[in-house]
């Protein structure tokens, strides 16, 4: 009997923290406890979400595997489900079926400095290895981590930022496209931050994520900087409908982003029809 | 080995066979229409093995099918729908089963999908060679031939009075063997009479497509090329939907007023606009020329690289249905002839 993978499993909404006017955090445990010990994740895949009778969509994991017993999901509202989704409350049951996608190569980068660059709601898949870096600090060297965002009141996880710039050898950097009355800090675009930061590109890291405006631009600076192509990772987004390289609405260059992405090197990346 | 049964015992054999299975098998409609339907007897079929208008797609990833019911948008009271009636499916054509096969790769590798799994697990493949290629056909350039059967359960070949049949897995055997009263074995005469037959749908298939016009190589063709093309195209996606290897879906949940559910999925065609189109109206393959581009590049580029072979069976049907006359069988002529103009420059 094969497994039907299309078929999502009930998981209950324990949580609901409210990061932006649009985007909020909902903290998820499988009603199920098997379904629970059964997901086992990395940090850069994404689940599918539920709603029946509205229908489904793809969302990144933000929640790290290094914390179990949970599954957080940071949801911006664009469109007709993630619409539904916001109006639900703690205790509201929802369909998840996953995890899907390669994931962020965290094993690989062992013993090397990171950097992130994470634009607007792009910093929530990267929050996923975030935390999985500083639970298990001992095995990565410094972190560096630049975030931007349209303006303050679109920053994200800021009281996680503000816990992670206390961190040992840790930088963060926040950059905002336009200010307001409040911001005391940097205006600008992400990768006006990138000549700010000092570090040696040969032994770094650097993981990418953010609209797709953003990322061929900070992929640029960080290549003229002198970093390697296969070290340079990033997330390529396309339609999806399935999940499981059936459907085959997100193939692009031959790739389906659900099954051999969405985390992509650059050296990979740039062989497909674009990016 | 192939034995011989005479055509008007045929249908005394189905009628046994249909024990076993519904039947679906090449029907005439009223308009002369040819179309593979579902039989409860074998008397109203069609022995003249013309190919039919479409596919046996349709019965392995029915155009809209539900996955799963639901009431009151709850997780608990999903329940999985299947569909797991044995079929019998008579006189497939070497294309609908390339196409089949191909889709047992598919559906089978990765994640693997149930639902195809319990339509296919319970089918008899009954595979009638192509006497007579009709003149949309180009399968032996797309490398599968008249008379390919691998992976048939039944291999038959028209012999005008009677059909020769044989073979080629274990319950295509019980099919033959329970049943051995209604067979004799063929003549050496007989064996010929196939050999020949073959030889001359390839000669008819020649004359449809070259042999050396094979396809093209993707990386060859030029964007002007494919902007010539999609200038025709309507993006009518009549070209996915008829295909037999095209087996993109949507998925989408429909609800009635008393909150009875269900979560269907449906053919989709990666020639429409919105079958990328994102949340925020993002697109990657906004204009038609990348889509029809990309559609090419999946069936003739993509498709080799992935599993040794090209993304079409040859069975012509884009090209009858295709309202700009763009099919896969004119794309190919119209890039040879263009290569053989540039060649002359």
């Amino acid at each position: 009997m094969i497994k039907n993978e299309l078929a999502p499993k009930p998981a209950e909404i324990t949580d609901i923290v409210q990061e932006t006017s649009d985007t909020k955090t909902f903290t998820l445990t499988f009603i199920n406890p098997l379904d629970q010990s059964a997901f086992q994740y990395r940090p850069g895949q994404f689940v599918e979400i539920s709603v029946l009778g509205v229908g489904e969509a793809p969302i990144s994991i933000t929640s790290t595997p290094s914390r179990k017993g949970f599954l957080e999901l940071s949801i911006k509202k664009v469109g007709q489900l993630t619409e539904v989704i916001h109006g639900l409350t703690p205790g509201d049951i929802v369909g998840i079926r996953g995890p899907y996608g390669n994931g962020f190569p965290f094993e690989e980068v062992k013993g090397h400095n990171v950097l992130f660059v994470a634009g607007g709601i792009g910093l929530a898949p990267l929050r996923s290895l975030i935390n999985y870096v500083f639970d298990n600090r001992k095995d990565y060297g410094d972190v560096k981590i630049l975030y931007g965002a349209r303006n303050p009141g679109e920053l994200v996880f800021m009281r996680e930022l503000t816990r992670w710039a206390t961190q040992p050898a840790t930088e963060v950097l926040i950059i905002v496209d336009r200010g307001d009355v409040k911001w005391q800090g940097n205006v600008g675009l992400v990768t006006g931050l990138i000549p700010r930061i000092n570090l040696t590109p040969q032994n770094y890291s650097a993981f990418v994520c953010g609209p797709p405006v953003m990322i061929p631009f900070v992929i640029k600076d960080l290549l003229n900087l002198g970093f390697r192509e296969d070290r340079v990772i990033s997330t390529l987004e396309n339609y999806m409908k399935c999940g499981i390289g059936k459907c085959g609405h997100c193939l692009l260059g031959g790739k389906l982003i659900c099954m051999e992405g969405p985390v992509f090197r650059y050296s990979e990346m740039k062989n497909l029809s674009f990016g | 080995m192939y034995y011989i049964i005479t055509k008007v015992m045929v249908k005394a054999w189905l009628r046994k066979l249909i024990k076993q299975g519904i039947l679906v098998a090449p029907t005439q409609l009223k308009g002369g229409d040819v179309v593979f339907k579902e039989a409860f007897t074998p008397d109203n079929i069609s022995l003249e093995f013309k190919q039919p208008l479409y596919s046996v797609k349709s019965y392995f990833l029915p155009q809209e099918e539900t996955l799963f019911t639901f009431r009151n948008s709850s997780v608990d009271t999903l329940q999985e729908v299947y569909n797991e009636f044995p079929r019998i499916f008579f006189g497939l054509r070497p294309c609908d089963l390339k196409a089949v096969t191909q889709a047992d790769r598919f559906f089978g590798e990765g994640f693997q999908d149930s639902y195809y799994y319990h339509r296919r697990k319970q089918t008899l493949l009954m595979v009638i060679g192509c006497n007579n290629p009709e003149s949309h056909c180009f399968c032996h350039s797309m490398g599968i031939g008249p008379f390919y059967k691998d992976g048939a359960d039944i291999f038959m070949v028209d012999l005008g009075s009677s059909l020769a049949v044989t073979a080629g897995t274990p319950n295509g055997k019980a099919a033959i063997e329970d049943y051995l009263y209604f067979f004799e074995k063929a003549t050496e005469e007989q064996k010929d009479e196939i050999i020949l037959e073959e030889y001359a749908a390839l000669s008819k298939l020649n004359y449809n497509m070259p042999k050396d016009v094979g396809p093209p190589d993707f990386s060859s063709i030029s964007d002007e090329f494919w902007e010539k093309i999609s200038r025709k195209c309507f993006s009518c996606g009549s070209c996915s939907y008829i295909c037999p290897l095209c087996f993109c879906y949507n998925v989408v949940d429909r609800q009635n007023k008393i909150f009875e559910g269900k979560r269907v999925r449906t053919w989709d065609s990666c020639i429409f606009e919105g079958f990328t189109r994102m949340a925020g109206r993002h697109n990657l393959f906004k204009n038609r020329q990348d889509r029809l581009k990309k559609r090419f590049a999946h069936k003739l580029q993509q498709y080799p690289e992935k599993y040794g072979l090209i993304g079409c069976t040859g069975c012509g049907r884009c090209t009858v249905t295709c309202p700009g006359k763009i099919g896969m069988m004119d794309v190919i002529k119209k890039f040879a002839a263009e290569v053989s103009t540039d060649d002359k420059k």
